[in-house]
């Protein structure tokens, strides 16, 4: 890439995380919300994943971050719902707002987002999502930027003739230890 | 009047994408590129104004 790209991705990666952010965070009250945020921010990485590479990003994703951070999405989301469930009989039922009535004060202080707008539990959904989705687009265009090196890696394998060769003769005597058992066993 | 879910989830955000966030031979961010970045985030929130009402 040109000196000039590589000037100017990472500020405005940086621009594009905060903006993501700042979707995310108004989500219940402004256009968008955690997939389009989640989504800004992903393209934050991908802007610096094609200009500097995988190996050299300065947002780097590992395998790790990546999981954990999607387990975390996933199981809050549920868990957020199941509290519904649980208190109310309700899944996904607004436990920090309860517009029903029907729960105690004490677990509406707890869930309720500290906002003037009165969102209840949305506010937490939408950081969830977000996080789930800035790592999943994330992610899948990391694995697309290495699939140049899993091609390598597989061709490597193919040209090595003598592991082949070696694996070849072993399943040869294989099969032939197997008909020789069958001939015994018959 | 500061409320405190933007500032905490902002904040958490901003911390688990930014632990991922290193300084690489490609950009060499130095000690005062920081320093600015930090001052313009500041100066745009400060004109922002309160956050849901900007």
């Amino acid at each position: 890439m040109s000196p000039i790209l590589k000037l100017f991705a990472f500020p405005c990666a940086f621009i594009l995380v905060c903006f993501g952010v700042m979707t995310i965070l108004g989500g219940h009250i402004t256009p968008g919300g955690g997939f389009q945020g989640g989504a800004m921010i992903a393209a934050g990485v991908i802007l610096c994943v094609i200009v500097y590479g995988v190996e050299k990003s300065p947002i780097n994703f590992s395998h790790d971050f990546i999981s954990a951070i999607e387990s975390i999405g996933a199981m809050g989301y549920i868990s957020l719902g199941l509290v519904g469930l649980f208190t109310t009989g309700f899944f996904l039922y607004n436990v920090g707002t309860d517009f029903y009535n029907i729960l105690p004060q004490y677990i509406v202080n707890i869930f309720h987002y500290q906002d003037p707008t009165n969102a209840g539990i949305v506010p937490y959904f939408n950081i969830l999502v977000g996080f789930k989705v800035f790592v999943g687009l994330s992610a899948v265009v990391i694995a697309f930027s290495q699939f140049d090196k899993i091609k390598e890696h597989v061709s490597d394998k193919e040209d090595e003739p003598n592991n082949n060769d070696s694996k070849s003769d072993m399943d040869n005597k294989n099969t032939n230890g197997n008909k020789d058992s069958l001939n015994i066993g018959d | 009047m500061l409320y405190l879910g933007p500032v905490i989830f902002g904040f958490l955000i901003g911390f688990v994408v930014g632990i991922r966030v290193r300084n690489t031979s490609s950009i060499n961010l130095t000690i005062g590129s920081y320093v600015i970045i930090f001052l313009v985030a500041l100066i745009i929130a400060w004109q922002s104004g309160p956050y849901p009402f900007f």
